[in-house]
């Protein structure tokens, strides 16, 4: 609100609010953007000291307005800041603040409801791409084929990250219908030797227009030990930390967050240390202990973050799961994603809880699979989030897991419950 | 052991390999004695055209064969083929602007070849961008994009106007909803099957030729153009093909079953065979349907401003309850 009103006053508020800020960080992409963004706050505070940061989700230009305000310190001292930012909002931005660095995660398909489509938001990051400042670094994923093509219009300075394919890469193969990508010089489709996660790979034009380049910064998943470990690998050597958000997502966002901080002169060493233990995002591979179980949150926004939670369910068969649909705007009003999204993995839980406002297309999800062809599940429809949570609670034995997976407001009234029962931290403010 | 042919069927089509002709009618023969019938199923370049969960369509028809015991075999057209394999049924799905020049190109090779099985007796289900891309033309602010014709309609994509996005119920045509009538009432919702629903997500705006016949009307939504009150198109070839161009996704066919029975009794009868559908349990179909007329009765009573008193009184959907 504070933000609304200053840009009404005076519509350069964001520029002149950003000025003491030194270095700005933007975070924009589809999926990883409030992970991304906390590990690169981790980054800033252990080289720059504290950040200015926006709340998670708050990321249209009036909530930036609105932080740049309220947290504005004393002006005549340099502070660091990252922001994560709307994938609209973010060529704005861009030309108000003039940041040292912009972060691109991802771009897949969601809310189509609201961007009408993928190339809406691939115009307007190109416009931006060309214009950027020469002092401003992007660093973007290989792995995105349109990422990639995106970048062959960039003349400034920019850095790669990525998963470490030169590495025995443990992924399990995506069968998730990726969103059809063509070559942008000839319209070819893209062939893929390898895939990570929906479209993210290692893909090539038929006529080797375009090509997927070795990332700067490679990351993996070591879990071969008690701890997971990410490890991180440039050509200047490796580093490995522990991490709790032992997913492929994750992998991408500590890499992306290890790129930003060696673009911004700091050494692998350094961001292994800033990152040891570095939770995820609040409500993202968060877990909570309720009567013995353990209740995991993790949100499922878009086929491509339910292929990377497939590969997580995959490790921890036994647990309950319960699946979280609602359709209001911030979820994305269509759901038909969820056909597109590879779901067997989670429906072949033990017990399957399926909850939300849309509970029943999940329900007809499943009925026409590919549906694992186990005997003896259990299958749940309770469209009421509370009640759905208990059901999924009461079925775990002690010391089992519930998996949840929920879309961004069954996630966020899921969480608030868990709040109310005191089990649950309120989140940082 | 039905569910173990769906499985690998939709599997299959998900994976988004080469098809394995005759794999799936031998797999549905082992588990249910012979197959009544095999019918063939040609999805349309999901290699470029498949972003609104279309795939589920082409798993709808699969699931409702095989659980009366009709064999499915699917196959797919992707870029750079060179032929349009025979089919009794082919689908094609939605996609971005740009991914439509591709498949435009593509059809300027191929359309000819579709369009004379289509003549033939087979039948089509064609969404979105495939709805556009197989009318006689897309008109986009750069150029005319020809298309094969195949669909009586013209799109115009030059406008500044904002896109049609929501969720939108039509009036299922008269032979579609008598078909479902009995699904749906087993199902203990009666007068259900009288809509198709779905969610539309396009910018361009569809014009019928003058003597073609729309889909349906438009109950809550835009449709074809948010002007003449159509959706979708339909054409009923001699050969007894049924094709079917529309708007709606999400995807259309699993949350309508009578729509997806009427193109596999479409189907079956391409391939000659002389099988009555027999119903099955459509509780979840139907409750999917009307999970989606609800969220509609909601929207529509708040942007009419009904009062809430009313609102029991007036469905924006069907019009006035009990007339």
């Amino acid at each position: 609100m504070p933000g609304l009103i200053a840009e009404r006053v005076d519509p350069k508020v964001v520029a002149e609010r950003a000025r003491n800020l030194d270095p700005i960080v933007l975070v924009a992409g589809t999926n990883g953007k409030t992970t991304t963004t906390s590990f690169v706050a981790r980054l800033l505070r252990a080289r720059f000291g504290p950040p200015v940061i926006n709340a998670s989700g708050a990321n249209l230009h009036q909530a930036v307005a609105t932080t740049l305000i309220l947290k504005r310190g004393d002006p005549r001292r340099r502070r660091p800041a990252v922001f994560e930012v709307d994938e609209l909002v973010l060529p704005r931005l861009a030309t108000e603040v003039r940041p040292s660095v912009i972060v691109l995660t991802n771009l897949f398909r969601d809310q189509l409801d609201r961007y009408g489509e993928v190339d809406v938001v691939v115009r307007r990051w190109r416009g931006m791409a060309a214009t950027l400042a020469s002092t401003t670094t992007l660093v973007y994923c290989a792995d995105d084929p349109r990422l990639e093509m995106l970048a062959r219009s960039v003349s400034g300075r920019t850095m790669t990250f990525g998963l470490d394919w030169s590495e025995h890469v443990n992924l399990r193969e995506s069968t998730t219908a990726a969103d059809p990508v063509a070559c942008i010089v000839c319209g070819a489709p893209l062939r893929f030797s390898a895939r990570s996660i929906a479209h993210l790979g290692r893909f090539a034009c038929p006529d080797g227009h375009v090509v997927a380049k070795t990332p700067d910064i490679a990351g993996r998943l070591d879990d071969s030990g008690e701890t997971p470990c990410i490890v991180l690998r440039s050509s200047l050597g490796t580093a490995s930390f522990p991490t709790p958000v032992a997913s492929t997502g994750g992998v991408y966002d500590a890499a992306a967050a290890a790129a930003v901080g060696v673009a911004l002169g700091m050494s692998l060493a350094e961001i292994a240390a800033a990152l040891d233990l570095a939770p995820g995002a609040f409500g993202r591979h968060e877990t909570i202990e309720v009567h013995g179980r353990r209740v995991h949150l993790t949100l499922g926004k878009n086929p491509a973050s339910l292929a990377d939670l497939a590969v997580f369910a995959s490790r921890d068969p036994a647990a309950t799961v319960l699946l979280a649909l609602n359709d209001a705007a911030p979820d994305g009003r269509d759901v038909s994603w969820i056909w597109d999204a590879d779901l067997a993995p989670l429906f072949a839980a033990p017990t399957v809880v399926l909850s939300g406002s849309r509970a029943s297309d999940l329900a007809l999800r499943l009925k026409y699979g590919p549906t694992p062809t186990a005997t003896g599940r259990t299958i749940i429809l309770e469209p009421d989030l509370g009640l759905a949570l208990d059901r999924a609670i009461g079925a775990a034995e002690v010391g089992d897991r519930v998996l949840v997976v929920a879309t961004y407001t069954a996630l966020l009234r899921l969480r608030a419950r868990l709040e109310r029962r005191g089990v649950a931290a309120r989140p940082p403010t | 052991m039905t569910a173990a042919v769906r499985e690998r069927v939709g599997a299959e089509v998900v994976a988004g390999r080469e098809p394995t002709a005759g794999r799936d009618a031998d797999a549905a023969s082992g588990a249910r004695g012979a197959p009544v019938a095999t019918i063939r199923v040609v999805q349309l370049f999901p290699d470029l055209l498949n972003v609104y969960g279309d795939g589920g369509n082409v798993r709808a028809l699969v699931a409702r064969s095989n659980a009366r015991g009709i064999a499915v075999q699917v196959g797919e057209v992707r870029f750079g083929h060179r032929s349009i394999p025979p089919a009794d049924l082919y689908l094609i799905g939605g996609g971005q602007d740009r991914e439509q020049v591709t498949v435009a190109s593509e059809l300027s090779r191929l359309g000819a070849e579709l369009s004379g099985r289509l003549e033939a007796g087979a039948s089509l289900l064609a969404v979105c961008g495939g709805y556009q891309n197989l009318g006689r033309s897309i008109r986009t602010r750069e150029s005319t994009i020809a298309g094969p014709g195949i669909l009586p309609v013209v799109t115009d994509a030059t406008g500044d106007a904002p896109r049609f996005v929501g969720p939108i119920a039509v009036r299922s045509p008269t032979w579609i909803a008598f078909a479902g009538a009995s699904s749906a009432a087993r199902a203990g919702m009666p007068g259900a099957s009288r809509t198709v629903v779905g969610f539309e997500n396009h910018g361009g705006r569809t014009y019928l030729d003058a003597t073609a016949e729309p889909f349906a009307w438009v109950d809550v939504g835009f449709g074809n153009n948010g002007e003449d009150g159509w959706e979708g198109v339909v054409v009923r070839h001699s050969g007894g093909g049924l094709l079917i161009g529309t708007y709606l996704h999400g995807p259309m066919l699993p949350r309508n079953p009578h729509v997806a029975d009427a193109l596999i009794d479409a189907a079956l009868r391409h391939a000659k065979v002389d099988v009555a559908l027999e119903p099955l349990d459509d509780r979840l179909e139907w409750e999917a349907h009307e999970t989606y007329l609800r969220r509609l009765r909601t929207q529509e009573h708040a942007r009419r401003r009904i009062p809430r008193w009313a609102r029991r009184y007036v469905d924006p959907v069907r019009g006035l309850i009990g007339f």
